[in-house]
């Protein structure tokens, strides 16, 4: 289970997949007990009312909340335009390099950047898009999709960050992320980015919100307003609490990755601007 | 009847006649039910092109629409039909109702032109501002329009069927969810 000090999201917390996809059982009074402690009573009521079995979580009913937690998250994914955000920034690395790229999207989840990617054929034909998630269930479920609709990308259940698990030293990759770096506590973030540089790629960017009072504002009037599940409201507006300021998300990366040359930018709080309520960090290699 | 506040009575003249505003409200709940739909079926396919899913969707909306307000509708037509003084309550009803909802409905329908006119980068700002907003407001504005209605009809029957209304608008979107949209559709 991910032990971090910063209040936790839900689905963090209910669904725990080692590194090597093996599920482990959730234990809800231990779940319940973590959100209290840490005053989050309101997260450690919804939990209360999941159901449990032999004093663990019944797996089927909270698959089908993360399916449905998921699924709604796409749609919100749809409104931010967020597949043609990535397209847009990683179009010239594309066109620049020699040959085949790959593309990676870490922590994919049902995979809707990566599938949207192959729906518009976005980045052109010299590019395999896989998407990584350590969720089987998530992964099969992307898997389904894009099978649905003929779709060419790969979907892998496990750790895009282990070496020769997705990427290899033979094609040139670009790791992207959407909504998934704030999950990792700040102390984690430099080997996160150092990973990226053992494994050699060509270039990443991790998209997440731009902290600040307004996007939480923002986060919670959005979830109120488009969210169903509880849970998702929840997490949709802890994760705008998460997010890493930019000043962190860059000292983690120089620390982590120092052959990129990298970039993130905040927009000032004194004048928020909904166009740039996601942004990522850049990270160039230059040696 | 009872006179309401000068901000509520400006309607366009054009609106004010029984076919003219009865033709503006029942415009308005389809409009919502086809919304309502939408908004049920959205995050529950999961697919990249779902405009078919949509637009079923929309059209489901309709349906419940059109089947949950037919009730209130056909007592109100037959209840006006057979007492022919309680016209006047039901004018003021419909014309109260129509004050508050149709500029929240125009200004929906003008963030859905400006989130199909802009472009991609500034698309978000049509959500953001308005329609996310106006989906969180929408039960408030629904209950607000009934309050006013009952108000202005001065009369027990129209204001309990312009409650009626609102309530079988505003149980579109949950019954569609319960009824199709429940979980993830499977494919």
């Amino acid at each position: 289970m991910v032990i971090m000090s910063r209040p936790a999201e839900l689905t963090d917390l209910l669904w725990d997949w080692s590194p090597d996809g093996i599920r482990r059982p959730v234990r809800p009074d231990e779940v319940i007990a973590r959100l209290d402690a840490a005053g989050q009573h309101r997260a450690a009521r919804l939990v209360r009312r999941l159901p449990a079995a032999g004093g663990v979580l019944v797996e089927a009913e909270v698959d089908a909340l993360m399916l449905r937690v998921h699924h709604e998250l796409q749609r919100l994914g749809e409104e931010l335009q967020l597949a043609r955000r990535v397209a847009d920034a990683l179009r010239p690395w594309v066109r620049d390099a020699a040959g085949t790229v790959r593309v990676v999207d870490v922590g994919c989840g049902l995979g809707y950047v990566i599938r949207w990617l192959a729906a518009h054929r976005a980045l052109g034909p010299h590019v395999e898009l896989v998407g990584v998630d350590t969720n089987r269930l998530l992964i099969a479920r992307a898997a389904e999709l894009a099978a649905a609709e003929r779709l060419d990308c790969t979907f892998v259940a496990g750790d895009a960050l282990a070496p020769g698990r997705v990427i290899d030293s033979g094609t040139a990759t670009v790791m992207i992320s959407s909504g998934m770096v704030h999950h990792l506590a700040a102390g984690d973030l430099p080997g996160f980015f150092a990973a990226q540089q053992r494994l050699g790629v060509l270039a990443f960017a991790h998209w997440d919100i731009d902290p600040s009072p307004w996007s939480t504002v923002g986060a919670w009037v959005f979830h109120r307003g488009r969210m169903r599940e509880a849970v998702s409201r929840h997490d949709g507006v802890l994760s705008a609490r998460r997010a890493h300021p930019a000043a962190t998300l860059l000292a983690a990366a120089r620390a982590g990755a120092d052959e990129y040359h990298v970039s993130c930018a905040d927009t000032p709080a004194w004048r928020p601007s909904l166009v740039h309520v996601l942004r990522p960090i850049v990270g160039i290699r230059h040696r | 009847m009872t006179a309401l506040p000068a901000v509520l009575t400006g309607l366009p003249a054009v609106l004010t006649g029984l076919p003219a505003m009865v033709t503006a409200l029942v415009l308005l709940a389809a409009l919502d039910g086809m919304f309502a739909g939408f908004r049920s079926s959205c995050g529950r396919t999961g697919l990249i092109r779902h405009r078919r899913a949509d637009l079923v969707a929309h059209l489901r909306g309709l349906a419940l629409a059109v089947l949950l307000l037919a009730p209130v509708a056909v007592i109100a037509g037959l209840d006006a039909a057979r007492h022919p003084a309680r016209r006047a309550a039901y004018q003021a009803a419909g014309r109260a109702m129509l004050a508050v909802y149709l500029p929240f409905a125009l200004l929906v329908l003008a963030a859905l032109t400006a989130y199909l006119l802009l472009g991609w980068r500034r698309r978000f700002l049509a959500s953001a501002l308005v329609l996310g907003p106006a989906t969180a407001a929408r039960p408030l504005v629904g209950l607000l329009g009934a309050a006013v209605a009952a108000r202005a009809a001065d009369d027990l029957l129209v204001a309990a069927l312009a409650v009626a209304a609102v309530t079988a608008a505003l149980a579109v979107e949950p019954c569609a969810d319960r009824r199709w949209y429940a979980r993830p559709v499977r494919r």
